[in-house]
């Protein structure tokens, strides 16, 4: 009994040797995202940054601490990475702060870091590849400003209270919206990244506002819920509704005519620059030092003009 | 006087009846737009899957030694999807992109109700064979199920949300019965049928006595884990009564639904007037907590008020709901 366990170890040890020899100077490459659940943004990402250090050579596999809000899961998935000595860490940090420490230890251990779609504090990564959420928001406030002819009111749907990049888009939006105008923002409402919530402050806020003109929802994930309540309300087609993310879902609302404009993210490009520049440090061919801490990957308002072509490199 | 007061007070839900009151006459006075037919009806359609849930774990909750369904807002969601992917042929599932159309075919429909809540009583079976039969802590169960019913609807479903129900379907969540929305209705029609089962025949006494003293009731020849497995079963049921609510009304099934109404829902049976200790409790205390609870979350949407001010006033509510129900009962079993 005790032999053939032993056996089996030694086995288990020798494929372990072989494949380390095999995978020899083939960088290891760990893709980390909060939830690949009813979150395709994450998911996109995610596969993308995979193979694309797979098409590079690398050796890549996703892991998700499971969770909008699991934080304690995804630092203790970046401990055990360091300790299986990965090369790169792709991420996208559930809490700026809460990895810091981990981020610290897996530099110190030569592991590269390069962040995706939300930061970290401190510097332990190279760079930050994410959509400028502030100046994106902006941009659909200055096409809102346009289409309400600079008066009106406006509602907001927030995402989850804290997010960093919640709120970036808020704000965007709504400094720009009442910059050099008469329009004014009525109401602004935690939707917390879901339907079913967005569709309840929906709801309540448009009780305290009814003739409002406009709507900015911060994610296409919560605005199926604020189109059921405007259409529940009655108040389909007389209230215009802007979303941002630009998925698949919100340009096909836009070709319906019940949206009039989605702002673009592009999360698969993302995926695949973080990637590339993680494998690019690795390699040697990207020096660190000359990477700017932060990378735009660019926006793009889609209204019906576009959706057409835009549909083509969604997400 | 005296015995007017004391006639209310033995009524175990007139707390929450006066924290509603309270909290709707300030409202009514300082809100803008809050006493308008349409509002009330909002506040109404909203409490629906949580009170519809809440009257399921009120039943846990009576049945004592610490019952309590943590994994309620898991099955919602897994009986949800299961419900959902019933109806949406597999192609149009994996197509992530389209507000859906599809046909009111009441068979498929009729099905995916029976599957939806067959899902929903089969976890709650297994909770209370878990509780009844393992022998293991409610909390201990019950959170074990919490998880592995939550990531059975993330796998079934490959993470993916889909939008858009039959109409048949969503007019459940979405219409009115007069001026009485359907979830409404439904959620009303629910708890005073489990406050007859509960008050009026020998289930209800038996489980109300299994809550209060479990080793009597076994002496007294009661079927005490039949009692516990039977709750669980129930609660898991609501549960999935509420998916349906759900999603019909936001016309959308999302493997992530219902994170965390357990909570609420156990919020709502406390408010009611259920005591966490077992024994003693009633429905519609549990319906008028979950409505409690949405009340107040309406002035914080109409006055535009940050979201940060809200949680911890829902937190002393909850204790001030319990301090007076404590008082309640000091002075009603009296002197």
């Amino acid at each position: 009994m005790l032999k053939s366990v032993l056996k089996l170890c030694f086995a288990a040890i020798a494929v372990n040797i072989l494949f380390a020899a095999a995978f020899a100077g083939q960088p290891r490459v760990a893709v980390v995202v909060k939830t690949l659940t009813g979150d395709v943004f994450q998911l996109k990402m995610a596969e993308a940054a995979r193979d694309k250090a797979i098409e590079l050579g690398a050796d890549a596999t996703i892991y998700q601490a499971g969770g909008q809000t699991a934080v304690q899961r995804m630092v203790q998935i970046i401990e055990d990475l360091i300790t299986q000595q990965v090369d790169v860490i792709v991420i996208s940090p559930l809490d700026s702060k809460a990895v810091v420490p981990v981020f610290q230890q897996a530099k110190e251990e030569g592991v590269i870091i390069v962040c995706m779609d939300q930061v970290a504090e401190g510097d332990d990564y190279v760079t930050f590849i994410s959509t400028d959420n502030y100046a994106a928001a902006a941009l659909g406030a200055e096409f809102a400003k346009e289409q309400l002819g600079g008066k009106g009111k406006v509602l907001v749907v927030e995402g989850a209270p804290g997010s960093s990049v919640g709120d970036d888009r808020k704000n965007g939006f709504k400094d720009t919206i009442v910059k050099d105008s008469r329009i004014e923002v009525v109401g602004s409402q935690s939707g917390y990244w879901t339907n079913e919530r967005a569709m309840a402050a929906m709801e309540n806020m448009l009780q305290a506002n009814p003739g409002v003109d406009l709507v900015f929802s911060c994610s296409d994930g919560m605005t199926g819920g604020i189109l059921e309540a405007i259409k529940l309300a009655g108040k389909e087609g007389r209230i215009k509704v802007i979303s941002f993310d630009g998925s698949s879902f919100g340009i096909e609302l836009i070709k319906e005519g019940k949206i009039i404009a989605d702002v673009a993210q592009f999360p698969i490009k993302i995926g695949q620059m973080a990637a590339e520049i993680g494998i690019g440090v690795f390699n040697g061919t990207v020096d660190p030092a000359s990477l700017p801490k932060f990378i735009d990957s660019g926006t793009k308002l889609i209204t019906a003009e576009n959706a057409d072509e835009s549909l083509a490199d969604a997400f | 006087m005296a015995t007017a007061l004391k006639r209310i007070l033995s009524f175990k839900e007139a707390p929450i009846v006066f924290l509603i009151l309270v909290v709707a006459l300030l409202c009514g006075v300082f809100v803008p737009n809050f006493l308008t037919a349409a509002n009330l009806v909002n506040i109404l359609s909203q409490s629906a899957t949580v009170g519809i849930m809440a009257i399921g774990i009120t039943l846990v909750i009576i049945s004592g030694s610490g019952g309590i369904d943590l994994s309620a807002g898991s099955i919602l969601g897994v009986s949800s999807i299961v419900m959902a992917m019933t109806i949406i042929p597999p192609e149009l599932y994996r197509d992530t992109a389209a507000m859906l159309v599809l046909p009111n075919d009441y068979w498929v429909i009729f099905k995916a109700l029976v599957f939806c809540m067959g899902v929903g009583m089969f976890c709650g079976f297994l909770n209370g064979a878990m509780v009844a039969w393992v022998g293991l802590p409610p909390f201990i169960a019950t959170l074990a199920m919490m998880t592995a019913a939550r990531g059975l609807a993330a796998y079934i479903s490959a993470g993916i949300p889909t939008y858009g129900l039959p109409t048949s379907l969503v007019w459940v969540g979405q219409n009115s019965l007069w001026f009485v929305p359907v979830p409404v209705a439904l959620m009303i029609a629910l708890a005073v049928i489990v406050h007859i089962i509960l008050t009026r025949t020998t289930y209800g006494m038996s489980l109300l006595a299994v809550g209060g003293n479990r080793e009597t009731s076994r002496f007294c020849g009661m079927n005490v884990k039949g009692t516990l497995i039977s709750v669980y079963v129930i609660c898991g049921l609501f549960a999935a009564v509420g998916g349906v609510i759900l999603s019909a009304r936001s016309n959308q099934a999302h493997p992530d639904a219902g994170i965390g109404y357990e909570l609420s829902a156990i919020s709502a049976a406390v408010l009611g007037g259920t005591s966490m200790m077992g024994g003693s409790g009633g429905v519609l205390g549990a319906v008028l907590g979950a409505v409690f609870l949405s009340l107040i979350q309406n002035p914080i949407n109409l006055l535009n008020i940050p979201v940060a001010y809200m949680k911890p006033i829902m937190g002393a509510l909850i204790v001030i709901a319990v301090l007076l129900d404590q008082w309640r009962k000091k002075q009603s079993i009296g002197d």
